[in-house]
């Protein structure tokens, strides 16, 4: 039997988003920037091969806010995981990195959350270390869309939590 | 008549599918999702796989704004409502096609979206270059006191060995170390006021002051490098302005004294002037003009901006007139901090004029500085004398004994450079040590005086040594004047000039 999992992807507008899905998806990437509004919703199966099956994702790529609080709410329903995804190089798109898992959390008690810090690309590995001891939550990934680091490894991790979940 | 064109229009946009409890779609209007009655509601797109919960929830709506879907190479942006209801296990799933709607949408959001992010990013990429320029600042504070520590103390390292028993060449190789180590001690400190500014340990010193006594000081200083290069210094001072202003005096002198030493730098014949103009006045403030004007090389007009900025140095002209270049962005910083400006004027191979203008307060107590106009006066009719000592601590010792605004000095450390400054400029008197490097002292009166050139062969010569026994009579019987043993008094220095000049 083929087990299908919902995934929502969420966090400030312009943080990548899209571009990761599109990269874990199709292995594509484009520099322009193309607003989502509302919410476009793609499909992938990953194979996980410790336990000789195939999870689908179906993953929500939601529109970016200032605010999470502002997401529609009808958007997170049946959610089984969340990746919170926020931009290395803008300081806003991290700033209530902890106030917006907690309130992910009390959405979704259930639901693995993958804090991700993407475009990895535009900042030095010091650079990264000293993101990393500045930010109290634990960043699960820092990844780049753009160069496709750490991509599958995001999503294939998150897949076989699912899949033992 | 209105029931059929509401419903016909309504058709275009609107689509109803009915799905059973096994969410099967049992009904459907063929707008979007096609030939889907009979298959399950998971299969017609991704959107449905995720909701479950139409089984639990009962007698609810669900509603799904803005949902973006693909179907057969078509982009369309639904909303989708989802009805359970008490009794009845059938759902029904209502789609509004708005995709024009959303496309205007997008287009607005588009905007707003990129303008925030880039204001975001510029204004973090601002905070970093900030946080970097702090950094650099308290790295090269921290770096020149560091390093001011030990360029002082080879300067005193030198001092001790002058005094020791060294030999004409040693003691030659001993001062270009000393001039060295002055110049570097000069970068330094042009780097710790920069740094300072920077940071803003930079403090204003306000008090009172005579700015006839600065221009004096400045003036005097000019004359001496400007003796050194065969140009001619001439300054002027408003009749109109005040005696005594307030403001940071040393600051001032500061901006002057580097404005002037690039006009003299810059400069190889011709004259430098600075000028003290009042552009405006009232009764409590005034508004001074400092005008510096050379005959130097001039700058070209495309690098009249860029002359301000830290360590910029003039195109083409960097090996034969070399320095750091931070002497007038420390101006440009000190003027920016004292609330004054600077313009600059020039052509290349004519000159350059800056104008600097300074806000003063007047000072209410304007007495008259008479001690400073009996000088001014003196200065004018000022002794030149030519120093030639290897020793900087002769050369300080000389300041310190004669006064500056009756003597005008120009030291040199050896007998050559006595030879051609004599060649280059008339001059009082001579003072000269017998022990100078290549050519000594002995040697260089005997060429003085064996010389036809009538504007110095005669020129009263004073012969210093700290060996009298030996000296004093080959100094003599070479025509010298006069000698003083080493050490000397103050009052024996200036008895012995005033017995040799006219």
């Amino acid at each position: 039997m083929k087990i299908s999992k919902k995934v929502v992807l969420i966090g400030h507008f312009g943080v990548g988003k899209s571009s990761l899905i599109r990269r874990f998806v199709e292995n594509t990437f484009s520099d322009d920037y193309k607003v989502t509004i509302g919410v476009h919703i793609f499909k992938k199966s990953v194979p996980i091969p410790e336990e000789g099956k195939d999870v689908s994702l179906v993953i929500w790529d939601l529109e970016g806010n200032d605010d999470i609080r502002e997401t529609r709410l009808s958007y997170l329903l049946g959610t089984n995981a969340y990746i919170y995804v926020f931009d290395v190089s803008r300081p806003t798109t991290y700033k209530d990195i902890d106030s917006d898992i907690l309130y992910l959390k009390e959405k979704c008690p259930t639901a693995p959350i993958k804090i991700v810090g993407n475009k990895e690309d535009l900042l030095t590995k010091k650079q990264i270390g000293d993101l990393n001891e500045k930010i109290e939550s634990f960043i699960d990934f820092f990844t780049s869309a753009k160069t496709g680091n750490k991509v599958d490894e995001l999503f294939s991790k998150l897949a076989l939590e699912l899949i033992n979940k | 008549m209105l029931e059929h064109y509401k419903k016909s229009q309504l058709n275009v946009f609107n689509q109803f599918i009915i799905i059973d409890k096994e969410k099967i779609v049992i009904q459907n209007e063929s707008l979007l999702f096609k030939d889907a009655i009979g298959k399950q509601i998971n299969a017609v797109h991704p959107f449905f796989e995720t909701v479950n919960f139409l089984s639990i929830k009962k007698n609810e709506e669900f509603y799904f704004k803005c949902v973006n879907i693909n179907l057969k190479n078509q982009h369309h942006i639904i909303d989708i409502t989802i009805k359970t209801f008490e009794k009845d296990t059938n759902s029904l799933i209502i789609i509004d096609d708005l995709t024009q709607h959303y496309n205007n949408l997008q287009k607005t959001t588009q905007i707003r979206n990129e303008n925030l992010i880039n204001s975001q990013l510029l204004k973090y990429k601002n905070q970093i270059l900030k946080e970097k320029e702090l950094f650099k600042n308290q790295f090269i504070r921290n770096f020149s006191h560091e390093i001011k520590i030990p360029v002082n103390s080879i300067n005193r390292m030198c001092l001790l060995l002058e005094n020791s028993n060294l030999s004409q060449n040693q003691l030659y190789t001993l001062n270009v170390i000393t001039n060295i180590n002055n110049q570097l001690k000069h970068i330094l400190n042009d780097i710790l006021d920069i740094s300072k500014i920077e940071t803003g340990y930079f403090k204003i010193r306000t008090s009172t002051f005579n700015i006839c006594n600065i221009i004096g000081h400045i003036e005097s200083m000019a004359k001496q490098k400007c003796l050194d290069k065969q140009l001619k210094f001439v300054s002027k001072i408003d009749k109109n302005c005040p005696n005594f202003i307030e403001g940071d005096q040393f600051r001032l002198t500061q901006i002057l004294t580097n404005l002037i030493e690039n006009a003299i730098k810059f400069t190889d014949s011709g004259t430098v002037k600075l000028e003290v103009i009042v552009k405006s006045k009232t009764e409590n403030m005034v508004i001074l003009n400092f005008k510096i004007s050379d005959t130097g090389i001039g700058i070209e007009k495309k690098e009249l901006d860029a002359i301000f900025n830290g360590f910029y140095q003039l195109k083409n002209n960097s090996i034969k007139y070399p320095g750091i270049g931070l002497g007038l962005a420390i101006v440009k910083y000190l003027l920016v901090a004292l609330k004054g400006n600077i313009t600059v004027e020039s052509k290349l191979k004519e000159g350059s004029l800056f104008t600097i203008a300074l806000p003063y307060k007047i000072s209410k107590n304007q007495i008259p500085d008479k001690k400073l106009i009996r000088e001014k006066k003196q200065s004018i009719n000022a002794r030149k004398i030519l120093i030639a000592d290897p020793f900087s601590k002769a050369k300080t010792e000389i300041e310190t004994i004669l006064n500056k605004k009756e003597y005008i000095l120009n030291f040199v450390e050896s007998g050559d450079e006595v030879i051609e400054s004599l060649y280059r400029s008339n001059y009082d008197a001579l003072i000269m040590n017998t022990k100078l490097p290549k050519m000594d002292g002995i040697e260089t009166i005997r060429y003085i005086r064996l010389s036809e050139e009538t504007s110095f062969k005669d020129i009263p010569v004073i012969m210093v040594s700290e060996n009298a026994i030996d000296e004093k009579e080959v100094c003599i019987k070479n025509k010298a004047n006069t000698f003083i043993k080493k050490p000397y008094s103050k009052d024996l220095l200036i008895e012995k000039i005033k017995s040799i000049i006219t």
